[in-house]
């Protein structure tokens, strides 16, 4: 498995918000034949040439060799060069066309860690280009005669060269990705016992099949204590309470009030009605607001209070079971989430919702929402809790750890936890999102970004209000915590301009608000969830902690979460064969 | 706070019912009890400096929960230690007590003190941390005066034996505010049904020792040694002289622990003057503040009872009158511990 170093290609150094940590990560590009380093790959080449004599700019656009050509000649070179060391000859090497390595993919794999020259060889390209005086003609067409047509075939040459690297490079990466979907195939999942396969396809398909309903078998349905645990007053306001949440939501609706102008809204969930009565201030025309628990006598009241029974109406029951006033909804409005986002399953309910009521072109309030995925080491909380049983007044009671490393744990922890880079479990598009496919198996790949002690893995989510359902969220930077937990190691008057993670994301010229639960965020009632490892290990800088993430539904209680997490830890030295790390695997009961 | 009582929750299915109560997250609570220092420590002081008294005796400990008491206790001299609890936390308990090499002095018995079998007929001691929320909120102490009536010698001792309840009337303004009105104005909307409702919560918190404004009035003295169930229904009166001029916000109530068999009397209190205990206090809202000058006095009664529809729920009603520059106020308000 080759294991690219997406980490690097993914983060943008234009970007100006980051330019401190700029300076840190200038890239390192290794000379093809000798220990000098170079910052750009230009000023490597050159050195290539006047030192080595290997002008591989001439070579590449004399034999017009593609994106993978490159690759393959650069770590064929780095190949030689390791076998045979200082009698390797660089100045007599030389390239045709037909060579065989060129078309042989054991040479896509980097022969050298962390390769950057990988990632930045074709930035030569544009230079070369730009300063070519002669301009031959676009196939198909005239020799340019004006200066201007010159000037726009250059133009259209540079930006189908642009193209062209573009498509090499996407073609590149999906083969990679195909490449490693077929590793982990083998290495995981072909690794594993017939029934511990059976169990993980039938987790897979678990929710295409209807589950036997607990009330035909004669039992309580558990859900009863689910609403009913919501009748109390804490919990309410404890969620008012949380201003990330709360105010995450009235910001959205307030600064989105044309959208809610005379609009019909549904509040799927509504508690004490808040989210509703957000609505109803912002214009909408009419808005039905369902709850299952008996907080809605109380939620009432509020709506009466605040004369907005005009426009609030209340309807008691489960969304699965209830008739609406309405044929229609323009807007669904919920606040569903549960600890790591799927805790509680709520968001079933409001998928049912979209279904039965929501116009086709409606708008979901929240409209996205992202489980991400980071590593985490918190010595404190590890004393704090497991560690404590170790001497209690004098005496062991190891006894009392059991079942400890079987259930996340749900805590605050603070930003400098962080120490590998982050990633996306698992993207919701809850306009289009199907209830199969929140139970879910993702790979994952972390990089170490703070040497010490791996002790599991943390997750947490982000919610996003888009003003339409095609506006998409922008992607995470996958080491946008290393600055937080830097800044929090480290508190220095720069780390207080550090943006404010709940700051909404201009995409486009739309803005799309948010919200984080991470630890770089002000802290809300879900906290964040651990998956503590039983095994925790040292780890360094740049190492890789890959495997895959399976998370479905308990079968006994569909509100509870089975989560087992596959993962080996790599070495940074050792990419090349992962498959030689040992495999460990730890299971988790969210309830 | 007893962990027994938090098995009210609906059973979502008999199997995820059992994963519940022996999942770790369960016993979250015996470590919270465990890391409150006045509680354990004041326990295991009280035991360790009574080795003269438990030298070569045989003792009981009612709700053991972890162990740490009947492992004192061995630890102290006891010839026997017999531990009953109903949580499977004492499968927990019985491993912990093998691990730390007493289990041939500790017996670890499961099930109801009603219900389960002694290997002796009488005990020397009985000790036991019973204590809940407002002293008896959720308490175990019915517990122990069954096991006391049934098991304990005629000249035994009971460690602790003595529980006081105080009453004193708090400046809350700020807190006042956050909890209660709150509700008047939720991001500009007003939720006065949830503010009345919180208004009849007594509320479980640690107050500030300065917030206290009137001299503190016990109003409630329990010897285990004697009491009788029904002296745990009851309507005291209280009487509280303000100690400066000020506003009255609520009336706070706590309770302090005596170990009176030792040679020299452990106690600890969990009122506001003391250190931390996750019994923290219990504060009683009253609706309308009480502006009160130096030596003004607030007297009334403060009644407490097991709610007829759920026992285990308490409650509490406290009547007042408060004589004050401006006239005579009295108010009657009902709480519900629940």
């Amino acid at each position: 498995m080759s294991l690219i170093s997406y980490t690097e290609s993914e983060f943008d150094p234009r970007d100006n918000t980051w330019d401190d940590w700029e300076d840190d990560e200038e890239p390192q590009l290794c000379c093809l034949f000798c220990t000098e380093v170079y910052s750009d790959a230009s000023s490597l080449f050159k050195h290539c040439k006047s030192a080595h004599g290997f002008d591989f700019v001439t070579v590449k656009t004399e034999h017009r060799l593609s994106f993978y050509q490159c690759v393959r000649l650069i770590n064929y070179i780095r190949t030689q060069v390791k076998a045979q060391g200082d009698s390797f000859d660089p100045a007599g090497f030389t390239v045709g066309p037909d060579d065989a390595y060129l078309e042989d993919d054991q040479y896509l794999r980097p022969v050298m860690e962390n390769d950057e020259l990988l990632m930045c060889f074709d930035d030569v390209e544009l230079e070369v280009l730009d300063n070519s005086t002669t301009v031959p003609g676009l196939e198909g067409y005239p020799e340019p005669t004006t200066e201007l047509e010159v000037a726009l075939m250059k133009r259209v040459q540079d930006l189908q060269f642009r193209l062209g690297q573009a498509q090499s490079a996407a073609s590149f990466i999906s083969s990679q990705f195909e490449h490693y979907k077929e590793q982990v195939k083998t290495h995981f999942y072909d690794a594993l016992d017939d029934e511990t396969r059976s169990i993980l396809s039938q987790a897979m398909s678990l929710s295409l099949r209807p589950r036997p309903s607990h009330a035909k078998l004669g039992q309580k349905d558990p859900s009863d204590y689910y609403f009913q645990s919501y009748a109390n007053n804490d919990i309410h306001e404890t969620m008012l309470k949380d201003t990330v949440r709360t105010e995450g939501y009235r910001d959205f609706i307030y600064d989105n009030k044309d959208l809610f102008k005379g609009k019909v809204v549904l509040d799927v969930g509504c508690g004490t009605g808040i989210l509703s009565m957000f609505a109803a201030r912002a214009g909408a025309e009419r808005v039905i607001a369902v709850d299952n628990s008996d907080i809605i006598d109380k939620t009432h009241q509020t709506i009466v209070e605040n004369r907005l029974d005009g426009v609030i109406t209340l309807v008691k029951g489960k969304i699965e079971e209830i008739e609406l006033p309405v044929p229609y909804v323009d807007i669904i409005i919920s606040e569903w989430m549960g600890y790591f986002l799927l805790f509680e399953a709520m968001l079933d309910s409001v998928l049912v919702a979209r279904d039965k009521w929501l116009v086709p072109d409606g708008l979901l309030c929240p409209s996205h929402t992202r489980i991400l995925l980071t590593g985490f080491q918190d010595d404190e909380l590890l004393n704090d809790t497991h560690n404590f049983w170790n001497n209690v007044y004098g005496f062991s009671m190891n006894a009392m750890k059991t079942g400890f490393y079987d259930e996340p744990l749900v805590d605050i922890v603070p930003a400098r936890a962080v120490n590998t880079t982050l990633q996306c479990l698992k993207n919701i598009d809850i306009s289009y999102v199907e209830k199969p496919s929140l139970d879910f198996i993702t790979p994952i790949q972390l990089t170490v970004t703070q040497s010490g002690t791996f002790h599991g893995f943390l997750g947490y989510f982000d919610t996003f209000f888009a003003r339409q359902a095609d506006d998409q969220p922008p992607e995470d930077d996958p080491k946008v915590l290393v600055l937080y937990a830097q800044a929090d190691q480290n508190p220095s008057p720069k780390s207080t301009t550090l943006p404010n993670p709940n700051t909404p994301s201009n995409v486009e010229g739309t803005l799309i608000h948010r919200f984080t639960t991470g630890p770089h965020g002000k802290p809300t009632h879900w906290k964040q969830t651990l998956f503590v490892l039983k095994e925790p290990f040292a780890v360094e800088k740049g190492d890789v902690i890959a495997g895959k993430f399976t998370c479905h539904k308990n079968k006994g209680n569909p509100r509870d979460l089975d989560i087992t997490i596959e993962y080996r830890h790599i070495p940074a030295g050792e990419s090349s064969n992962p498959s030689a790390q040992r495999l460990r695997s730890q299971t988790f009961y969210l309830h | 706070m007893q962990p027994e009582n938090s098995t009210t929750a609906a059973d979502p299915s008999m199997s995820s019912k059992d994963y519940y109560f022996d999942s770790y997250a369960h016993f979250g609570i015996h470590e919270e009890m465990l890391k409150d220092e006045v509680r354990t420590l004041s326990y295991r002081d009280a035991i360790m400096q009574s080795k003269h008294l438990f030298r070569d005796k045989v003792v009981l400990d009612v709700g053991c929960g972890t162990g740490i008491l009947s492992m004192f206790a061995a630890q102290a001299g006891a010839k026997l230690v017999i531990g009953v609890d109903m949580s499977n936390i004492i499968d927990k308990a019985k491993r912990i007590v093998v691990d730390n090499q007493l289990s041939d002095k500790v017996v670890l018995l499961k099930g109801k003190m009603e219900e389960v079998e002694l290997p002796v007929d009488k005990v020397d001691i009985i000790i036991s941390e019973w204590m809940g929320y407002f002293l008896l909120y959720e308490s175990m102490l019915d517990t122990v005066l069954v096991a006391r009536d049934k098991y304990l010698k005629p000249d035994g001792l009971i460690f602790p034996d003595q529980a006081t309840m105080h009453i004193a009337a708090i400046e809350d303004g700020e807190y006042r505010r956050e909890k209660i009105d709150f509700w008047d104005d939720v991001y500009g909307f007003n939720m006065q049904a949830i503010k009345e409702v919180a208004l009849t919560e007594p509320l479980v918190d640690t107050v500030d020792a300065q917030a206290i404004n009137t001299t503190d009035c016990v109003f409630k003295k329990i010897d285990i040694l004697t009491v009788k169930k029904e002296d745990l229904t009851f309507t005291v009166p209280f009487e509280i002289t303000c100690t400066r001029r000020d506003y009255v916000h609520a009336l706070l109530v706590w309770f302090d622990i005596e170990f009176s068999a030792c040679h020299k009397p452990i106690r600890f209190t969990t009122g506001p003057r003391g250190k931390y205990t996750h019994w923290k206090q219990t504060v009683f809202y009253v609706p309308d503040e009480m502006a009160v000058d130096q030596d003004d006095v607030i007297s009334g009664t403060i009644t407490s009872k097991p709610n007829e529809k759920n026992p285990r729920d308490l409650d509490i009603s406290i009547a007042y009158e408060h004589d004050g520059q401006n006239g005579v106020t009295t108010a009657a308000l009902e709480y519900h511990m629940c």
